[in-house]
């Protein structure tokens, strides 16, 4: 399990190293090799995760570096699908990278010792955290899409348009992948903290606030952004500081941080 | 033999002395006869732009060759030797050679990555090749010379970047939106710039154009050129909440787009980017209007800024393209050394088989009556064993032409097979009997 574990590290590795390259190369051909990196280490990942779950007997988000790992996972398969759907290649050094950081921070947190929840064995509990983390992976799409948008869009305000030496995409695009990666993490993870409440409901607990209160405000400021999109079209540098604000107060709450 | 340029560019010599060296298309191929009329040119070919006129030509000797190109220039444009000593250039073998795939690449150009000058040798090539003056050697470089330029093209940053202004402009609007068939585009004035940029951006996709001018018709005939709409001055305005692109020129001595009418109009746009494209003298857009979210403006002096970066830039890719250069210049080289080889190639090969066709001839005798068809098979078979042992050395011949001393394989060749320097092949020498 180490060894596809340590596979899957490197192709990452490969994966973020190749992209740095071609930032200074920029040959289209080269573009095409992270992804497929990325991919190769999603397949051993996917061996690596179903491996432990398989030792252990269930799923495998029972421990922080599990959750972590299993987040990585969900990530890079947004990723990858992204790529090929929108063949934003400027993708290719932002979320792997973000990936392979957190794979870094998960190996070396000791195994099992930071126990998510204690006894999490409750069918929808477990439910509730896949989603999330599902959610969540998707989200990965929406802060590096806002990222490049902020990126953009300060070359141009700056007048020195970055997109003719590095190949970035339209600033639009930019905007309308993040929109569409949003819809879709917000609706899982909306859907995660729904379940996740039934579920503490159901088990007699109150809703734990103080511990989610990270996680409820990120979600409250990216259901303020999507409402905002949806009714007035609000859209441009300020939904993008803030999307990078919840995402990193979502990924700080994963992270046990705070 | 030697291939020669002689020539001058806006490197070396002033317009009016390139103005009188410029040969028109028409009258290149009588000029290519007289040119390779010359003593002592073998084949030739002229290149002529605006910015360079240069004569290349395969000559036997070096110091004559360019005596007898200087010669043609004071015959045909008197242009006095003394002159061609002041304003023009010469190369001479390897630098003729990585002169041409220069140029061709567009290193050697005034812009730097301009596509013009790869279809103007192309030209030159075809005129020498209908005039009949280019031969084996010219056809190897030219075709070698455009297929770097397209390896430069291809691989290096040097042509990737917009540089002019109207382009320039266009390829931002490629930043900001997805999708330029989506987009419409608003032309308020309609200069002769404003014409060009608007070009620019329907050849990038813009499909839906707007144009407003204080004069009517004009706005008319603008919108037709652009398969457009023409709409009244005054209503120019209205038509900012919906367009994506605005292009403005007019000749307004006052701002005629505010800041806080465009802040007034986004309310309108849900969040669309506006991109304004000013390039009035004096300016038509307030320059604050570019502090608004998701609004862009850029000017003049901002589009000539970007250009400038983008020049630099394609300076930096030069280096690359150098790179490139060195490679094709030495196996263009390395071909043109296996030329000089060839003669030993052939004397290496007829030496071979003619003591193939000797050794036949002894055994003939011994082998007793053979039918005309196997006689036919031992030719074929004895042939075919010498082929088979001449493939080797001889590959290692062509490959050992691209070092400098290729010659001394030559003549390790010679020596190991007691091949005398210019003398009747044995093959032929065995012919001659039959």
């Amino acid at each position: 399990m180490i060894e596809l574990l340590r596979i899957t590290l490197l192709l990452y590795f490969l994966s973020v190293l190749v992209a740095l390259g071609n930032l200074f190369l920029r040959r289209a051909k080269v573009a095409r090799i992270p992804p497929f990196l990325a991919f190769l280490g999603f397949l051993f990942h996917l061996a690596s995760l179903a491996a432990g779950g398989w030792i252990e007997g269930e799923i495998p988000i029972q421990s922080l570096d599990q959750t972590l790992s299993f987040l990585c996972w969900g990530a890079v398969l947004v990723y990858v699908v992204s790529y090929y759907r929108y063949r934003m290649e400027s993708l290719n050094l932002i979320v792997p990278f973000l990936v392979l950081l957190l794979m870094v921070i998960s190996n070396l947190l000791p195994h099992g010792t930071l126990a998510v929840q204690p006894g999490l064995r409750n069918p929808l509990d477990q439910f509730h955290i896949v989603v999330a983390i599902l959610g969540v992976s998707m989200l990965f799409i929406t802060f590096a899409t806002s990222l490049l948008y902020l990126v953009l869009d300060r070359g141009l305000k700056a007048k020195r348009p970055l997109a003719f030496r590095l190949g970035f995409p339209a600033l639009e695009k930019c905007e309308r992948v993040g929109h569409h990666s949003l819809v879709a993490g917000f609706s899982l993870l909306t859907l995660g903290l729904i379940t996740g409440a039934v579920a503490a409901a159901g088990g007699g607990d109150a809703f734990p606030w103080r511990r989610e209160g990270l996680a409820i405000l990120s979600w409250v400021i990216l259901a303020v952004i999507l409402l905002a999109r949806l009714a007035r079209g609000w859209r441009g540098r300020k939904a993008a500081i803030l999307t990078i604000v919840a995402f990193t107060g979502i990924l700080v709450r994963m992270l046990r941080i705070f | 033999m030697e291939i020669l340029v002689l020539g001058l560019s806006h490197h070396s010599a002033p317009l009016e002395v390139r103005e009188r060296l410029w040969f028109p298309a028409a009258s290149v191929p009588p000029a290519l006869g007289r040119l390779a009329g010359q003593d002592g040119i073998r084949e030739a070919a002229i290149l002529s732009t605006c910015n360079r006129t240069e004569m290349i030509a395969v000559a036997g000797e070096t110091g004559a060759g360019f005596g007898a190109i200087s010669e043609f220039l004071n015959r045909e444009r008197e242009f006095a030797p003394e002159q061609v000593e002041k304003f023009c250039y010469r190369h001479a073998g390897r630098d003729a050679v990585r002169h041409l795939f220069r140029v061709a690449s567009s290193l050697d150009s005034l812009v730097v990555g301009e596509p013009q000058i790869l279809g103007q040798v192309k030209e030159a090539f075809a005129l020498s090749q209908g005039a009949g003056t280019a031969g084996p050697v010219l056809d190897q470089l030219f075709r070698r010379a455009l297929a770097a330029a397209k390896r430069v093209r291809t691989d290096t940053g040097i042509a990737r970047n917009p540089v002019s202004i109207s382009y320039a402009a266009a390829l931002l609007a490629r930043q900001i939106f997805a999708d330029l068939a989506e987009c419409s585009l608003l032309l308020v004035g309609t200069g002769k710039m404003s014409d060009l940029a608007a070009r620019h951006l329907v050849g990038e996709g813009v499909r839906t154009v707007y144009v407003a001018s204080r004069t009517y018709a004009r706005a008319e005939e603008m919108a037709r050129r652009h398969s457009g709409a023409p709409i009244r001055f005054d209503e120019f305005f209205d038509y900012l909440k919906k367009v994506d692109v605005v292009l403005t020129s007019t000749a307004a001595p006052h701002w005629i787009v505010k800041k806080e009418d465009v802040l007034g109009l986004m309310r309108f746009r849900r969040g669309r980017p506006l991109y304004f494209i000013d390039i009035a003298v004096p300016r038509d857009v307030e320059p604050a209007v570019h502090e608004i979210d998701n609004v862009y403006l850029y000017d003049l002096d901002d589009l000539q800024s970007v250009v400038d970066a983008n020049l630099a830039a394609r300076r930096g890719e030069a280096a690359h393209a150098e790179s490139i250069l060195d490679g094709e210049v030495g196996s263009f080289l390395a071909w043109w050394a296996s030329r000089d080889l060839s003669p030993t190639i052939v004397a290496f090969r007829d030496r071979l088989h003619g003591i193939r066709v000797r050794e036949l001839e002894r055994f003939r005798n011994r082998l007793g009556p053979l039918s005309p068809n196997q006689v036919e098979v031992i030719g074929e078979l004895t042939a075919a064993i010498v082929n088979k042992i001449l493939h080797f050395p001889i590959q290692w011949l062509k490959r050992s032409a691209a070092d400098p001393d290729a010659l001394r394989s030559a003549d390790l060749v010679k020596s190991l097979f007691e091949i005398p320097e210019d003398r009747p092949s044995d093959l032929e020498a065995t012919r001659k009997p039959e």
